[in-house]
């Protein structure tokens, strides 16, 4: 019978339509692009697909960094704020809170799948594979996203083919883990990680390249996460080499001090280390005030929505500022730039009555609006933190302390026989910082604690009765360090989580996160003791 | 349940195809055999009738009346004294009686040698007569399904051809004006509402071609406009207007809301004649809903101002506030300004247009030019429409003839934002603008300037400054321009194809000014002080319809007719928006890049679609009568592997089939017992019709430009690939009966019908993974059920005096029968709409109510709080709403919203009559709809009690002391409490009885060579509505959606409007 329909049917159809029925019924058009001519033949089509990523990656901006920090020891919700943002802060989501959506992360994947899988990497010009270095950007923007999607998520649905049909979209892709997840990451990314960053130029004053997050940041990261420490620390220093980062003067805090022991005047240069203008930003993400997504945490923050906790501006009041073994003060310069003190330099630690982030706009220009994600001191301090379970807990205490040189690690010493031990007489290839470009490295600390390098009194290692306690010491002072330093950039609770997973310890992240409430304190404790609630609800 | 339905459909279809196919097979069968034996023709004894016609009022015998035998050839004529005899083949013949000034009228033989025929004048309307259809004029006796027809109209004061349509079809077509403004026309529906989310509209086909009235959905740059194609076609134009509501399959996937065939006049003969129209009319200001004078809105704005929360220096800036005569302010603020006054004005219209129509025996023309003016109601906002409309018919062989068509017509306007709006509206704002300030400045002396004065100090803009100083503008264009061949094989088979262009373009200006409006925030970018912006709309169509026709009378009993097509629609669809703010002046009114936030957006759409299209009619002895059609069509729209659809050549078709059949009982021999019966007809059918009035490209995965830091601009997927995605299928069953009563005195026509539409295009919600939302897909039923009715009454018969009455009245009951998605809720102008099964498509969801606290005592013990956006709670007090909880939570919250309204009516429809009186005409026309819920959203916004907006004279009632009984709630700034929210304190009911038109025309008694005759006419539009709405105007239309149906948005209403005209025919 069907068969004898689709005779009858053919009948029906009249001849005039059999002679071109396809060029007739095809409809093009001159806004949108299909599929099928959107194959990645052209240099335009592979730009048009990244500043595409570019945008899509624009929504996930406010998101890292609230549910970064909001869930951390270091910001808090106030009275304005919505009922969504005070789930964050309370660990307690309801349906239909938008910061817990995992769409836009999922877009940002399929994006990138989508250029993965069109490009012709074989494409040159002038013997240069120009078309690898997108290839590898896009590698990377999907391999940060996912990592954020585990992190935040536990879990996240693994595929590299871009989902492009209904089809496509209602098969089930396994669910993994952020181990497996990490493999199968690090495979994807490990033989890009020599393979320069694509460049599209600048927008206005942001550089595009920023919006390509380091290979080498993202493969330390995923060895860190995983506990393998060597890979861990050679993916940071390789980066730390080819990209010649290092934490420099320039972006250091100061007293002046005369009279040997009167603090005469403040310098205030470490804020601008992430204005747009920094030379120490490895990775923002970039928008404008007038496209695209709009960032809202630096309006959250002025509205006082959000606001530091008073355990984070304690933070900064209570540090010894080093001046000398008998100048000395409270108070880590880092709180200029981080939130807005009294400008008066003499009530430095009276404290404002509504102290808000300033981090946030310190990263925009009039224009363009940044988050900034990787910076060189969150390098050096995840470097730090990989090399310390190495073993070399002098090595990474110097990364705070004074600064990775030739002249701290390779002069005979502390740090040089403890790197020798571990590498058995010879000190391995990503424990050298001998090159020039790392001569007048700072120590992280002294950009807003003053001279801590010649200090033998506070910022020492104490000795302790093993091995591992000195190990956790330094990693607490690690911890401590990014909460001084990149406090408000998004990598607040991850950090904790990442420590307390390590030391198997849930209260490490429970005692530190709690102790931000007045009320409520035992509850969230309790709920943060169990790991499964440090992941958002799916 | 959803398998079940999905199961059902699969069998459903080839059951169909089986019905059709076995109908053909039959068709064929029944044919053959009687072609063959057509030489040798059967013999039947003739049959012989005498007969008398006579006029039915006086008796008196009617000479040289033309009597025709419809099943075979045979003619006569009477003799003076009225009386003929007629040869016919058999008794079963019908005879088709016409006389001069007389109406036609058939008659059955039904075995009567001896036939008295009554005659009515021509004045009354009579259901024997030709009206266009599908394949060209047909008999109404002959037509199978229901159709109604306009070829008289009756209300010489129309602008668009909706206008007939609305009052004289209202039955037929539900139709809401969609605001007073001349020709924006109506929002129509036909049986029902056959759609959820695509276009829901019926089909316009004009002088054959499917119009695209895509552009009426573009997104206006003036609020409150609607751009009407049909108002490109003037009335005068028009020979007829016709609703089919059935037997329609042969516009397959287009058909489903019903098709409308409008047909302009052509040349009738090689006399020349010449028809001059000339009108001219007022309209009338609105009666708006009453506001608080200067005294009332002064203790009102004071009341406000204390609950701002603002301190006593703020509080003391207030000019207002200021009661010291001496103070420079004082005039300013010491006005008793009507602000209705300096926004609307009377209204005018003039009409102007001549028309010819000659030609000689090679070639016929009608040719027809005019000239439309408009003044509306609000000032400066006009309408001014020319048109020029050329028709022709060539014979260039005597096998080969052509029509040609071509028109032209620009509607020019000047407009202003309309509507709630409150900013730009003048009519929005003349409602709440404060009475005690004048449109103009004041010297620091206290004199007054002729300077208009800025936004006040509550924000609220000056309608007068923004009448003054906006530049908003639009200017549309349609030309069309077609021809069509005809060849003729034979006197049996002949081949037309119709190649049509048409472009409809509408270029928009719009300059909102900085004197008069307050600046605003803009979100992202930063203060707008003024905004110029421009939009060029672009229509084009091409269309061709190429079709194979055969008819043949095969004998005395048997006669076929069948046609085969093709067309072809390719539609090009294009909108170009530039916008920028800031322009520095209010005399720069152009879009200059150079200014601040330029922004620029559009949209780019092709569509084609292809139908393949076939329908056989058979006719036996003009008793039975069988249609039945099919078509196949593919569209550019539909994904390449529907469900519902066939793959043939690279392509999914839909098969859209349909089968009618009638029966003429009173021509049954059996039937000439029953004597004040004359006309008896069943009719029945089932047809499967489609909705392509789907997203293009929905079916493909596409990109979407972005701009990206205001330099580059980055592509991103924005929809995903659904190969299965197609038309919606409405499976509608019909049954119908037609009366003829007393001697025809009484017509009555009933239909009654069921649907159900399937296929529901929906969004469906994606997985996360694929970083997207959702995607159209075809999926949930909605079925519609209802019954027409029309009636006609010759009441009165007298030789100079007659009166007829006519009526009808349509019903339908929609009910959404599943939803694979669950639950919609959809929120538009402050309102939400509910689509749920069970329920009608767009009630309104909202909070019901239950008075106003009276006492803080009363609300304590009640114990209802919200929960603020910070999580906080909020109690409700005295002077609050008591909203009634659905969920006994103690929350006021989305979960108590309950249906508070239903837009759709229980009936609705027109009634008229027409008296004529020798030579004069008395029309009356009523129209009414019966039980529909409305909207009231400009009420909402005058009762809010929630800012420094003057409010109407409701809100004089407010609560504002403990222990108040009323049923106004308390006014507090920024309305904490919700009490304005949508609740069923803004659903009103919207019936209404409306005297839509009255007319009185004179034909003068002229004997002249050169004037052939000469009517002059007056007329009155909206005279008189009887209603309980609250509103302006009951009859609203936000918009064409079928969720968008009841709302009234506060455009422009309708008011008394009086024309007076005269036509000459020379």
């Amino acid at each position: 019978m069907k068969k004898l329909n689709y005779i009858v049917l053919s009948l029906l159809v009249s001849t005039f339509a059999l002679t071109s029925c396809d060029a007739l019924l095809n409809a093009d058009s001159e806004r949108y692009t299909f599929e099928e001519n959107f194959q990645m033949k052209s240099a335009h089509d592979t730009i048009f697909s990244m500043v595409g990523v570019f945008s899509q990656l624009q929504k996930l901006g406010d998101r890292y960094i609230l549910l970064g920090e909001l869930r951390s020891d270091l910001m808090e919700t106030k009275e304005n704020a919505s009922r969504y943002l005070k789930e964050i802060n309370d660990f307690n989501f309801s349906e239909g809170n938008p910061y817990i959506d995992q769409k836009d992360y999922y877009a940002v994947i399929n994006s990138c799948n989508y250029v993965t899988k069109n490009l012709d990497t074989s494409y040159t010009v002038l013997n240069d594979k120009v078309m690898m270095r997108t290839y590898a950007a896009a590698k990377s923007i999907r391999a940060w996203t996912y990592l954020q999607l585990a992190l935040n998520f536990d879990t996240v649905r693994y595929y590299s083919n871009p989902i492009t049909t209904v089809a496509d979209a209602t098969k089930s892709y396994p669910s993994i883990g952020r181990n497996e997840l990490a493999d199968s990451l690090i495979a994807d990314l490990k033989p890009l990680k020599e393979i320069g960053t694509m460049g599209l130029g600048t927008f206005g004053a942001f550089k595009s390249s920023l919006n390509i997050f380091p290979i080498k940041f993202i493969l330390g990261d995923l060895y860190l996460w995983k506990g393998d420490y060597e890979n861990a620390a050679r993916s940071y220093h390789d980066l730390i080499y080819s990209k010649k980062a290092e934490i420099s003067k320039n972006y250091q805090s100061s007293w002046t001090v005369d009279n040997k022991n009167v603090f005469q005047s403040i310098t205030i240069a470490w804020q601008n280390v992430l204005k747009p203008t920094s030379t120490e930003v490895l990775a923002s993400i970039g928008s404008s005030s007038s496209y695209g997504q709009q960032f809202t945490v630096d309006s959250l923050s002025y509205h006082y929505d959000i606001a530091p906790s008073n355990l984070a501006i304690s933070k900064w009041t209570t540090p010894i500022y080093y001046y000398g073994p008998t100048v000395q003060t409270e108070g880590d310069l880092r709180i200029y730039g981080s939130i807005n003190p009294p400008n008066m330099v003499t009530n430095l630690w009276l404290q404002s009555p509504n102290p808000y982030i300033v981090k946030y706009q310190l990263m925009n220009t009039d224009k363009e609006k940044c988050l900034v994600i990787y910076r060189n001191s969150l390098l050096y301090l995840r470097y730090a933190e990989a090399v310390n379970r190495l073993g070399c807990p002098l090595l990474a205490f110097a990364v705070i302390k004074k600064g990775l040189s030739d002249l701290t690690t390779n002069r005979p010493g502390a740090i040089r026989n403890e790197v020798l031990k571990y590498g058995n007489g010879v000190t391995p290839s990503y424990m050298t910082f001998t090159d020039i470009a790392f001569a007048n490295n700072y120590g992280i600390r002294q950009r807003g604690l003053g001279n801590t390098n010649l200090d033998t009194t506070v910022y020492i290692i104490p000795r302790l009765t093993s091995k591992n306690d000195t190990l956790d010491y330094v990693e607490d002072a690690i911890v401590e360090e990014l909460a001084l330093e990149t406090a408000f950039e998004g990598n607040r609770f991850h950090d904790l989580m990442r420590v307390a997973l390590r030391r198997g310890k849930p209260a490490y992240l429970a005692d530190k996160v709690s102790a931000k409430y007045t009320i409520n304190k035992d509850v969230i404790k309790d709920k943060l003791m169990s790991p499964i609630n440090w992941y958002l609800p799916h | 349940m959803k398998k079940n339905n999905s199961t059902q459909m699969k069998i459903e279809l080839p059951i169909s195809l089986r019905m059709l196919l076995f109908v053909l097979l039959a068709f064929i069968a029944t044919v053959t055999p009687s072609m063959a034996g057509e030489k040798g023709s059967p013999s039947l004894k003739k049959f012989t009738v005498t007969g008398l016609v006579r006029d039915a009022n006086t008796g008196k015998p009617i000479s040289a009346a033309q009597i025709q035998a419809l099943n075979n050839v045979a003619s006569s004529t009477t003799d003076e004294k009225g009386q003929f005899v007629i040869n016919v083949m058999n008794d079963e013949e019908v005879l088709s009686v016409s006389a001069f000034d007389y109406a036609v009228r058939e008659m059955a033989v039904r075995g009567q040698k001896n036939m008295i025929i009554d005659m009515y004048p021509e004045t009354f309307s009579t259901f024997y007569r030709s009206l266009e259809g599908l394949n060209g004029k047909e008999r109404t006796t002959t037509t199978t399904s229901s159709s109604k027809g306009l070829n008289e109209f009756r209300l010489p004061q129309a602008i668009s051809p909706d206008e007939f349509i609305h009052s004289e079809l209202g039955g037929d077509v539900r139709s809401m004006y969609r605001s007073g403004n001349a020709g924006y026309g109506t929002s129509m529906f036909i049986r029902g509402l056959n759609s959820l989310n695509a276009n829901a509209q019926p089909l316009f086909v004009v002088d054959g071609v499917v119009w695209n009235k895509t552009s009426e959905d573009a997104v206006s740059l003036q609020a409150g406009y609607f751009s009407n194609p049909l108002t490109s076609i003037e009335v005068g134009d028009i020979e007829s207007i016709t609703v089919l509501k059935d037997g329609i399959s042969i516009y397959g996937s287009k058909a489903s809301n019903g098709v409308i065939l409008i047909k302009t006049n052509r040349g009738k003969s090689a006399v020349t004649k010449i028809d001059l129209n000339i009108m001219t009319g007022i309209t009338q200001k609105p009666n708006a809903i009453p506001v608080m004078n200067a005294e009332e809105y002064r203790t009102y704005a004071s009341e406000m101002i204390g609950t701002q929360g603002l301190t006593k220096n703020e509080i003391a800036a207030f000019g207002f506030l200021k009661s010291d005569k001496s103070s420079p302010t004082y005039n300013t603020y010491h006005n008793q300004t009507d602000w209705s006054n300096e926004v609307y004005r009377l209204g005018n219209t003039q009409s102007y247009a001549i028309n010819v129509n000659g030609g000689d025996e090679r070639a016929l023309y009608y040719f027809s030019l005019g000239y439309t003016g408009n003044n509306g109601i609000v000032q400066t906002t006009n309408m001014a429409r020319i048109h020029t409309r050329i028709n022709a018919d060539f014979k260039l062989l005597p096998t080969l003839t052509a029509k040609l068509n071509v028109s032209y017509t620009t509607i020019d306007r000047d407009l202003l934002d309309d509507g709630v709006n409150n900013r730009t509206s003048p009519t929005f704002l003349s409602m709440i603008k404060s009475p005690f300030l004048s449109p103009n400045t004041f010297t620091s002396s206290g004199t007054k300037t002729k300077d208009y004065a800025d936004a006040d100090e509550f924000g609220i803009g000056n309608p007068a400054a923004i009448i003054q100083k906006s530049r908003n503008y639009s200017k549309q264009y349609r030309f069309n321009i077609g021809v069509t061949p005809k060849y003729e094989f034979n006197k049996n088979l002949y081949l037309t194809t119709q190649f049509n262009y048409s472009l409809d373009k509408n270029k928009e200006s719009y300059f909102q000014p900085m004197l008069g409006t307050k600046e605003i925030y803009l979100e992202g970018y930063g203060y707008s002080f003024n905004k110029a912006a421009n939009q060029i709309i672009r229509n084009i169509g091409l269309f061709n319809d190429t079709r194979l026709n055969y008819s043949k009378k095969i004998d005395a009993d048997h006669t076929i007719s069948a046609f085969w097509g093709w067309r072809y629609q390719n539609d090009y669809f294009e909108s170009d928006l530039l916008s920028a703010h800031n322009t520095g002046s209010d005399n720069n009114t152009a879009v200059l890049g150079s200014y601040s936030y330029v922004q620029t957006n559009g949209t780019n759409n092709l569509s084609r679609s292809i139908s393949n299209y076939a329908s056989a009619s058979y006719n036996f002895r003009n008793k039975y009568f069988l249609d039945v059609a099919a078509s196949l069509d593919g569209s550019s729209r539909f994904g390449l592997e529907t469900k519902g659809g066939y793959f043939i050549f690279g392509h999914s078709w839909g098969l859209f089939p349909s089968i009618n059949g009638a029966w003429l009982a009173s021509s049954e021999n059996v039937m000439k017992d029953f004597s004040g019966i004359d006309l008896l007809r069943f009719r029945g059918g089932f047809g499967v019709t489609g909705n392509d009035g789907i997203e293009d490209y929905a079916t493909k995965a596409y990109y979407q430009t972005v701009r990206y830091i205001n330099y580059a601009n980055g592509i991103v997927l924005t929809n995903i690939q659904n190969e299965s995605l197609q038309w919606e299928t409405t499976k509608r069953w019909n049954g119908g009966v037609d009366l003829g009563l007393f001697n025809n005195r009484l017509t009555l026509s009933a239909d009654i019908f069921t649907s159900r539409t399937s296929d529901l295009l929906t969004l469906k919600a994606l997985d996360v993974t694929s970083g997207l939302d959702a995607y159209w897909n075809n999926g949930g039923e909605l079925s519609n059920k209802g019954y027409e009715l029309s009636g006609n009454l010759k009441l009165l018969n007298d030789k100079k005096f007659q009166w007829e009455i006519s009526m009808n009245v349509g019903h339908y009951k929609n009910t959404i029968e599943s939803l694979p998605e669950g639950d919609q809720i959809l929120n538009l102008y402050g309102g939400s709409v509910l689509t749920s099964v069970g329920n009608p498509v767009g009630v309104f969801y909202g909070y019901k109510t239950k008075g106003v606290f009276a006492t803080d005592a009363e609300a304590s013990t009640a114990n209802l709080h919200i929960v603020n956006a910070n999580g906080s709670y909020s109690y409700f007090g005295a002077g609050d709403l008591i909203f009634d909880e659905k969920v006994k939570d103690n929350t006021i919250d989305e979960k108590d919203r309950q249906i508070i309204g239903n837009p759709n009516p229980d009936f609705y429809g027109s009634f008229a009559s027409k008296m004529s009186y020798k030579k004069i005409t008395l029309n009356a026309l009523f129209s009414y709809s019966y039980g529909n819920d409305v909207y009231n959203y400009l009420r909402s916004q005058l009762e809010s009690g929630a800012d420094m907006s003057n409010q109407s004279t409701a809100m004089l009632s407010r609560w504002r002391s403990s222990g108040q009984l009323t049923s106004q709630p308390k006014a507090t700034y920024g309305d904490p409490m919700g009490n304005a929210r949508f609740s069923d304190r803004w659903i009103e009911d919207g019936s209404y009885l409306r005297l839509k038109t009255v007319s009185v025309s004179y034909r003068i008694p002229i004997n002249n060579t050169f004037i052939n005759g000469m009517d002059i006419w007056v007329a009155a539009n909206n005279l008189w509505t009887l209603t309980n709405y609250l509103g302006i105007d009951p009859e609203c239309s936000a918009g064409n959606s079928v969720l968008s149906q009841g709302i009234d948005i506060g455009l422009v209403p309708q008011t008394q409007s009086f024309f007076v005209g005269v036509k000459i025919n020379l």
